[in-house]
């Protein structure tokens, strides 16, 4: 299924197979085609190749096409400071500094940088009509700070009337800034507004919930889908936002996702988020994005949840961690084996393998999450079960399902990271993908074949003979060594006439003859336990 | 190198925090190469320049780019307090962070990034203007985040302030009940350069010794624990750090606050609000690695 349709189904509460996932590229965009923030959010032609990047690399089911939410106000006359690694800066505020509200117009859809966020939205449109499209607007809050400065908190308790006419003209622009975007293609309107964080839930419900509740009552009356994005310390007010009626929240790290989820499905709401922006996606590694998605995603459940990170995705995140999450997010198996591993691998206690593989046969290890309920392992399997049987008896094989701990271990000691590998003698062979018969009979024949050399080249034989001194050995000295020179054979014969040497091989007189064979196991390292064994069972 | 420390001090618009760093810069410059980072969320640092008025040698960095609000943003703070860092090489950092700031997002970036390699999280200081914060009782929520991860809580302006200062404290000890708190007017409080639970440790050594490196470290978590786990946890980490505190979602469905020096442990339960388990150490023993994945275990 498309990922519109998927993202409408989670809108609609509808259970899922595989969890949406919505990576919030913003200037990241321009990262991955290498233009700085300021070229990317002025240019349409910018915004669209970065997102399709974006689309190519990440396999999202839904993206915002710009996130910049200082676009209606540069409009209305915020100064903005640019910079290349961030979106804008608004650094001044009309209505702090000598403007009023006569003075300021809702904005055109000619205006400012506006036509650059429309032709963007028709372009992606056109090239990717089944991905949900999020058309981002600043949310009324927000966008009265920009016009105000921070004199909006305190005029909250000093000049409510005040705050309310401009809260009703930021809803206007809010109204009119989702027609465009709905007008260009845009599915799903997110109504952001992070700067409600700062404010307790009495003062949210007086001059938040009766204003942006237009807006979501707006984009029903247009038949599409609307999201309510937070950051920050948003907690207290996530009843209050659901209470405003938007078919989605979105939230960051800074609010515990099980809450949200509670209040959210309470009221019959979906949500979203909160993969780490800062500690993990940037700054962290492809295992440290892997292990918080499989957080969330075990948190939000496969009702109404759509994975996404907090927020604006930092520009310089690395591709590689939002693809391990893409990969995540698309491969249940995958994050079984995440999960498999988060819960053992502190406990871990390495084996030494150098050694392993030196045993008489060859061992062929397929290391699964269990062959039972992953289907890529279970054919892994077969396929070594099928093919082992041909060596008659020189290749063993066995199944280590990460399930168990043991197992765990034995992968992390043959440094095995995906599910499901052959090991053939300890080393990775097949990974991922199911060998054809051929190459896999080839791949234990070449071990064979190898072992063979080595069996000749560390093999050392004597024949000893226990004779008595006095007792005439010579017939029994003479025909070894005529047995030895017609077979062309390297062997060392040794005599032993003390009788305290004789008695250590159970002989009481002789004369008797014994064969040694020596073979070198292992050489400056000390063999693990499980490596001795092997040789153990061979004896 | 020694490892700067780096300190936070966080407030309301208007209740004193450049007064006190002003008085800072004034008792420390001669000897110390002091760095200041202003966020000022608007309009355009009106305050760098109150600052730079007062004539004396430091270095500033201004962060005008929306202000270390929203974690989104933390990426660019890194990158331009690492530049500041090289090219100043102050001894000592001091963050002003405008009444929007995230301080615990913060000390999270800067115990996680490259920059936990120069500098550690010393102390956070919250100034609360004392005439401010009980006229306005719902602005309350625009500070509980600074209030609850503060070291100190100063309340200032106190002159300015008729009422009984016993209500304003005992609303801050519900927030944070292991706060120190002081009142002042004018900020006129003194102000330490390094953190006081390690100077506290190493107090008596007659020779400066060369100290082990000091890690701060954050973790912020959904996740809940049970109080047995918890103190199990503490008991165990406790004696490896100079202090771990925070405050812990239990499973048990309350909330603690927390406060371990590497000889006690103490646990309080407050008043369950809307924040996640947010729990910070200072230490020379263990990484923020090593610390995150045992308390994920508790689970």
């Amino acid at each position: 299924m498309k990922g519109l349709e998927l993202i409408k189904k989670a809108f609609a509460l509808e259970e899922v197979e595989r969890v949406h996932w919505v990576p919030f590229v913003g200037v990241h965009g321009g990262f991955l085609t290498g233009v700085n923030a300021e070229s990317y959010l002025k240019s349409s032609d910018e915004l669209v190749k970065g997102v399709s990047e974006a689309i190519e690399a990440y396999r999202p089911d839904g993206v915002p096409v710009v996130f910049d939410l200082q676009i209606e106000a540069e409009i209305l006359g915020c100064g903005l400071q640019w910079a290349p690694h961030n979106p804008p800066a608004v650094v001044s505020h009309p209505l702090a500094q000598g403007k009023s509200l006569a003075d300021l117009s809702i904005p055109k859809i000619t205006d400012g940088r506006i036509p650059v966020a429309v032709e963007a939205t028709k372009t992606l449109r056109d090239l990717h009509p089944d991905i949900a499209l999020y058309g981002l607007i600043t949310g009324p809050f927000t966008l009265a700070l920009h016009l105000m400065g921070t004199d909006i908190f305190m005029k909250l308790f000093e000049a409510p009337d005040e705050v309310n006419e401009i809260m009703e003209f930021c809803t206007q622009v809010s109204l009119k800034m989702s027609e465009y975007l709905l007008d260009a293609g845009c599915d799903i309107i997110a109504v952001v507004d992070p700067m409600t964080s700062q404010i307790d839930p009495i003062t949210f419900e007086t001059f938040v919930t009766p204003y942006v509740s237009r807006v979501f009552d707006y984009v029903r009356s247009r038949k599409k889908l609307s999201s309510f994005f937070v950051c920050g310390h948003a907690q207290q007010n996530i009843e209050a936002m659901c209470d405003c009626k938007p078919d989605n929240v979105s939230i960051d790290e800074n609010i515990p996702l099980d809450y949200v989820k509670e209040v959210a499905l309470k009221k019959e709401i979906s949500f979203g988020g909160n993969m780490k922006l800062t500690v993990v996606l940037l700054m962290g590694d492809e295992d440290d994005s892997r292990e918080n998605a499989i957080e969330c995603l075990d948190m939000g459940g496969k009702k109404g949840f759509i994975l996404a990170p907090g927020c604006d995705l930092p520009r310089e995140t690395p591709v590689e961690n939002l693809k391990a999450v893409s990969e995540l997010v698309h491969d249940n198996y995958k994050q079984d084996v995440v999960r498999a591993l988060d819960k053992k691998e502190s406990s871990l206690e390495i084996f030494n393998m150098k050694d392993y593989g030196q045993a008489e046969k060859v061992i062929v290890d397929v290391i699964t999450l269990d062959s039972e309920s992953c289907a890529p392992c279970q054919y892994m399997v077969e396929a070594v079960k099928k093919v082992t049987p041909q060596f008659e008896g020189v290749v063993e094989w066995r199944e280590h399902a990460i399930k168990k701990m043991e197992a765990v271990t034995f992968m992390s000691s043959l440094m095995v990271k995906n599910i499901p590998t052959i090991c053939i003698d300890g080393k990775i062979a097949f990974v991922s993908q199911i060998p054809p018969k051929q190459e896999l009979i080839a791949a234990i024949q070449k071990r064979i074949n190898e072992k063979l050399k080595l069996k000749i080249q560390q093999k050392k034989s004597e024949i000893l003979i226990l004779c008595e001194e006095g007792t005439d050995c010579s017939g029994i000295n003479g025909n070894i060594q005529r047995a030895i020179t017609e077979l062309g054979k390297d062997v060392e014969v040794k005599t032993i006439s003390d009788k305290k040497e004789m008695a250590k091989y159970g002989v009481a007189s002789g004369p008797a003859v014994v064969t040694v064979n020596y073979k070198l196991k292992s050489e400056g390292t000390e063999p693990s336990l499980d490596v001795v064994k092997e040789w153990i069972k061979e004896l | 190198m020694q490892k700067i420390p780096f300190h936070i001090i966080s407030g309301f618009l208007g209740s004193g925090k450049t007064t006190f760093l002003k008085r800072i810069i004034d008792q420390y410059s001669g000897e110390k190469k002091i760095g200041i980072i202003q966020n000022e969320f608007a309009p355009s640092n009106i305050d760098g320049a109150e600052l730079k008025k007062s004539g004396e040698d430091f270095n500033l960095l201004e962060i005008n780019n929306g202000s270390v609000f929203c974690v989104c943003l933390l990426g660019d703070f890194i990158r331009s307090l690492e530049k500041f860092i090289d090219q100043f090489q102050p001894e000592i950092i001091i963050i002003e962070a405008s009444g929007l700031s995230d301080t615990t997002s913060i000390s999270e970036v800067v115990s996680a990034s490259s920059l936990s390699e120069k500098i550690y999280l010393a102390s956070n200081w919250c100034i609360v203007d004392a005439q401010n914060y009980s006229k306005v009782g719902l602005m309350k929520q625009r500070v509980s985040h600074q209030l609850r991860m503060a070291d100190i809580v100063v309340i200032n302006k106190t002159d300015l302030y008729s009422d009984n200062l016993e209500n304003i404290n005992s609303d801050i000890k519900k927030i944070n009940p292991f706060a120190e708190i002081k009142s002042s007017t004018y900020c006129e409080i003194d102000f330490e350069l390094g953190n006081s639970a390690i100077n506290k440790f190493y107090m008596g050594e007659v020779i400066a010794m060369p100290r082990p490196d000091v890690n701060s470290m954050v973790i912020k978590t959904s996740r809940k624990v049970s109080n047995e786990n918890l103190r199990k946890f503490l008991n165990e980490w406790a004696q490896k750090a100079y202090r771990i505190k925070g405050f812990v979602k239990l499973k048990e469905g309350k909330t603690v606050a927390v406060q371990c020096t590497f000889d006690s442990i103490n646990i309080l339960d407050v008043e369950n609000d809307f924040h996640p388990t947010e729990l910070a150490a200072l230490t020379d023993q263990f990484t923020l690695r090593e610390w995150n994945r045992a308390f994920k275990e508790l689970n």
